[in-house]
């Protein structure tokens, strides 16, 4: 960024390969996402197309399974997810007033650990076939045992890639909004979206690296030959579920709380009204957000799991339905009494209540067991996912295209093409998907290549396949609307839509720096006050107490994010280990108590001592005593090293008596555990080395750099403590 | 089929479903359209055209009403406790926990084919079965491989079949009558062709059923059964009665007197069991069934035995 001169004269390609700017880094996001939303799309349409009559033979079934897998997979990983964290990437600094992201080296790094990710995905077409078994993966189908292709190892592969990459967003989009906002804007004057990303990130965070452990498990077993979700070997076929579905209904959220901020964003601005219940959609905001880590089994009803579990997730997925109707209701009332611009994008917004809410209202339906029980794993569900994720996610983004794309380019789209696409899109939308909840209805399970002749099944789908037909000449119509309208679209000027947030206070599209000058911020809606200085928001509407400046450490709060991250992959670790290791039998049992807890306990306690030398250096090097924080951190290393040592040891000691990580789940979980453990106790000596060179050459941030490393390697030492009494100690 | 099994629910089980399903719908379909007729009196009355805009001024600002929030907070909120409430009631009343009873059926899902067998009675068969009607029949589920799901749309809701676990459900047909079933849990290539038919029979029809199941024909000494015994087809089929015994691939006994051929595909004729035993996948793409390149005088030869196994 400071070389801003010599970036604008490289060749394009260049540029945009190697910016750093939040800006273009969101606007590789939303082509990258606009492509694949292509094939996704395309994906979709075979899927209708093979679907329209009965008895259809256009696609093989084991074609057909990969294409509904990829398309689940690439609309949920590719295109929703990605397209809400490139708005993101674009829109939070802007509407916070910063000039970046926190860490935009880190903010490139989550986008091309993206791309790579999506391309390593389709790379398994080539390699013998993409995944087919479920966007879901369910084990034991998911196993070598079933899909001995390498497709499912390309979807774990792909989807580590990416999930590194989302946590990655999520911890800097956190930290962005945490420690760089303007002067004035607090936390409760932050603009809704902002507030829902905010919210959205968290659970990346913590959503993430629960699918992580996961796929890495699935990946042992695929490829190490463990057993964890093999049933036929001990291993369990519905812990996949559980683990699968306690990051799969976050991730619901995590595709739904941006679109809710886009709307909460829209709405207000074409009814001329400011949100109606501002702290209420926060608010319900995190409440969602807390409930979603409590519903996950709502997708397990069918499993057979018992009254009682399945009683406590209805009672969390119907208490879910609260604070998400309590937003329907606030846009509904900010729209009452306004003076309402029926734009494109509004058109989107208010399209995007309707259909939500039926994909809202089906999925409480769900949460009446017996009735998910009916149509659980029917074209019902599809129908609801859609209305959900299409109707209601998709819409919201169509919209915050036709909203945002102004600021973005400096260009109008075309209202005329949008309407057109809208009524297009709207009309097709409701033709596939409403007809597809008769279908699950009467009988016709989802996830079939084909379907036999009943009475009006034929008729049915073929509508749908109508339907389909329909959006997808709205895609086209809207794809045509942009490159026209990038080409010799309609100059939009700083504020098209007379709109209040910070994002309309600069150039459309804004400098490389974001701002000239920032207006000043005393409410939620500063272009309002300084438009309106007779009536400005702050004399009406009290947003907490004035900002006291205070914006916190970056290095710190990116730390211990990430630590909040990891603390979730080692707790599903740990789970696999009460799971699988703890209820250890027969020969399990043996190898278990071949363990040895003392000599284990004599390294354990090495390493809490470095946890004490590293405390030591920090306290040091505050004093600034720099010689002695060397020392210190070299003993730390040294201590680290020992426990190393110590692990290799008792490794090559099993390994001797022929327990290896694939001879008994025990093995597996032991293994797995500790040897991420491991993993992590090593990445933390490398840091330390580093560190050590930083505080002798006296490096400038040196001090900042070893208090990040230290609370890192503080935590490893507890998650050890923690891994030392389950393995060791608990019999 | 029936055109919707919620409307024609043919067991209790189904109507209680039904009936559950009515209700939810109906409080659902209400609330949608007062949400709907909100929108659309909002784009009626609250619009402002194109060309009136720069006339119209910025409307009363309003920023929230508790009060309001509080309503639209809390009447939700007690709908979901009757909902909840009624949730846990019909869980109760459709699948009540089997308790000690022994199964009166047991089937066992494998890609992609049902395995049925009756313990009190020793029978075996595949993909078509009876059980009586006006009778409640306890079904054992297990899975020989993947993850599949028990679904007769219109008998009762579904449940999954889970390797290395057993689940249950209760079947208890008002009338006679025949039904679909289908797998619900996508479990690989051919999950769409894992069909299955039951047929609901009065208590006499179905004791005679029974019998005719129990009936094994002594070992044959037609050309086919040659050929079936030297082209190794008992290392997955079992025919009773005969050293076939495997459980690999359905249970060949009373094979002619099933109505479909492959878990629902194709009729069962002799057109369509030929080809069958030409080219599997040229019926049922991906089937485990192998192609064994057999002679035209051996498929003949097969049909025409497989055809006495009634």
């Amino acid at each position: 960024m400071g070389n801003l001169e010599s970036q604008q004269q490289l060749p394009w390609f260049y540029r945009w390969t190697t910016t750093l700017d939040h800006k273009k880094i969101g606007i590789l996001y939303l082509w990258t996402t606009l492509f694949f939303f292509a094939v996704g799309g395309m994906e979709a349409m075979l899927i209708r197309i093979q679907l329209s009559s009965p008895g259809n033979s256009l696609l093989s079934p084991e074609v057909y399974n990969q294409i509904f897998t990829m398309h689940g997979t690439t609309m949920v990983f590719l295109v929703v997810m990605p397209v809400l964290i490139g708005f993101a990437n674009y829109l939070v600094p802007l509407m916070i007033g910063a000039r970046d992201m926190a860490f935009p080296r880190l903010n490139a790094f989550s986008y091309w650990l993206y791309l790579l990710g999506g391309i390593l995905l389709h790379v398994s077409f080539l390699a013998g076939g993409a995944p087919a078994a479920g966007w879901f993966s369910y084990a034991p189908l998911a196993g070598m045992g079933f899909s001995s292709t390498p497709g499912i190892d390309y979807w774990v592969i792909a989807l580590l890639v990416m999930g590194i990459g989302s946590v990655g967003s999520g911890i800097n989009l956190i930290v962005t909004i945490l420690t760089m906002r303007a002067e004035g804007m607090t936390m409760r004057r932050v603009p809704l979206f902002v507030w829902m990303i905010f919210v959205n990130s968290f659970l990346i965070v913590m959503a993430m690296p629960i699918l992580n452990a996961s796929i890495i498990m699935l990946l042992v077993d695929r490829q190490l030959h463990t057993h964890f979700f093999d049933p036929a070997q001990g291993g369990s076929a519905l812990v996949w579920q559980h683990f699968f579905w306690a990051f799969g209904h976050p991730e619901v959220y995590i595709m739904a709380l941006p679109a809710f901020g886009m709307i909460s964003e829209m709405i207000p601005v074409f009814s001329r009204k400011p949100i109606f219940g501002y702290t209420f959609i926060a608010g319900s905001t995190v409440a969602i957000a807390l409930l979603s880590f409590g519903v996950w089994a709502h997708h397990m009803f069918a499993v057979g799991l018992g009254t009682h579990f399945n009683a406590v997730f209805a009672i969390g997925s119907m208490l879910i339905a609260v604070p998400t109707g309590v937003k329907i209701f606030n846009w509904i009332a900010t729209m009452w009494g306004g003076a309402i611009r029926y734009t494109t994008a509004m058109n989107f917004a208010v399209a995007f209540l309707v259909e939500f809410v039926i994909g809202g209202l089906s999925g409480v339906m769900f949460a009446v067991v017996p009735i998910d029980w009916q149509v659980t794993d029917s074209y019902f569900v599809v129908a609801h996912i859609h209305y959900v994720l299409f109707g209601g996610t998709l819409f919201a983004v169509f919209g915050a295209v036709y909203y945002w794309f102004p600021k973005i380019s400096g260009r109008l789209l075309c209202p005329k093409l949008g309407k057109w696409h809208f009524w297009v899109t709207v009309i097709g939308f409701n033709l596939t998907f409403l007809v597809q909840h008769f279908l699950g209805l009467m009988g016709m399970p989802r996830r079939v290549y084909t379907y036999p002749d009943e009475p009006w099944w034929g008729v049915l789908n073929g509508l749908s396949t109508l339907g389909a037909i329909l959006m997808f000449i709205g895609a086209a119509i809207f794809f045509y609307n942009i490159i026209r309208t990038l080409r010799r679209g309609k100059l939009a000027g700083d504020n098209p839509w007379n709109a209040w947030t910070l994002e309309w206070a600069t150039t459309s599209p804004p400098p490389e720096n974001n701002f000239e000058r920032l207006p000043v911020i005393k409410s939620r809606r500063p272009l309002w006050d300084l438009k309106n200085p007779d009536r400005p928001d702050w004399k009406f509407e009290h947003t907490g107490p004035e900002d006291s400046g205070h914006r916190g450490s970056k290095a710190l709060a990116s730390v211990k994010l990430f630590l909040l991250s990891e603390s979730f992959f080692f707790f599903a670790l740990m789970a696999s280990f009460v799971i699988f290791g703890l209820r250890a039998t027969g020969a399990d049992a043996a190898a278990r108590d071949s363990l040895d807890a003392v000599r284990t306990g004599i390294f354990t306690f090495f390493l809490i001592a470095s946890s004490g030398t590293v405390w030591f250096a920090e306290r040091s090097l505050r004093k600034g005593k720099t010689g002695v924080a060397v020392l210190g951190l070299l003993a730390t290393i040294g201590l680290g090293l020992v426990f190393l040592s110590g692990q290799g040891t008792e490794y090559l000691g099993l390994w001797k008596e022929g327990i290896t990580v694939d001879s008994t789940l025990f093995a597996s979980s032991f293994f797995t555990l500790t040897g991420f453990h491991a993993f992590h106790v090593l990445l933390g000596l490398v840091a330390l080395g580093i560190t050590t060179v930083l505080v002798q050459v006296k490096r400038k941030g040196a001090e900042t750099c070893l208090g990040a490393i230290s609370l890192y390697w503080h935590f490893v030492d507890v998650v050890w403590i923690l891994v030392f009494v389950l393995v060791y100690l608990v019999k | 089929m029936q055109l919707c099994p919620l409307i024609s629910a043919a067991s209790p089980q189904a109507d209680s479903v039904a009936t559950l399903f009515g209700w939810v719908l109906g409080v659902c379909g209400c609330i949608f359209l007062g949400i709907w007729l909100a929108t659309a009196i909002c784009s009626r009355r609250f619009r402002v055209h194109p060309h009136e805009e720069e006339s119209t001024p910025d409307p009363k600002q309003i920023y929230g009403s508790r009060r309001l929030e509080l309503i639209w907070t809390v009447i939700p909120a007690i709908i979901v406790g009757v909902f909840a409430v009624a949730a846990i009631a019909g869980m109760q009343t459709i699948l009540p926990p089997m308790g000690d009873q022994k199964p009166d059926i047991i089937v066992t899902g494998h890609q992609w084919w049902w395995e049925i067998h009756y313990p009190e009675h020793g029978v075996v068969t595949a993909n078509e079965f009876a059980i009586p009607a006006g009778k409640k029949t306890l079904v054992q589920l297990e899975s020989a491989d993947v993850i599949h799901s028990f679904w007769i749309p219109e008998l009762a809701p579904k449940q999954d079949m889970i390797p290395g676990a057993s689940r249950h459900i209760w079947l208890e047909p008002y009338e006679p009558g025949k039904f679909s079933g289908v797998c619900a849990e996508f479990c690989g290539t051919q999950h769409a062709w894992m069909r299955f038919e039951i047929s609901s029979l009065a208590p006499e029809e179905f004791a005679s059923w029974i019998a005719k199941q129990k009936a094994v024909a002594a070992a044959s000494t037609m050309e086919g059964a040659k050929v079936f015994d030297e082209m190794n087809c008992r290392e997955c089929h079992s025919i009773q009665g005969t050293e076939a015994t495997a459980n690999v691939a359905p249970d060949l006994t009373h094979f002619a007197s099933r109505e479909t051929l492959a878990s629902g595909v194709v009729p069962n004729n002799r057109e369509n069991l030929t080809q069958w035993l030409q080219d599997p996948d040229s019926i049922k793409p991906g089937s485990h069934m192998p192609n064994f390149n057999l002679s035209g005088t051996d498929i003949s030869a097969l049909v025409a035995y497989l055809e006495t196994l009634r």
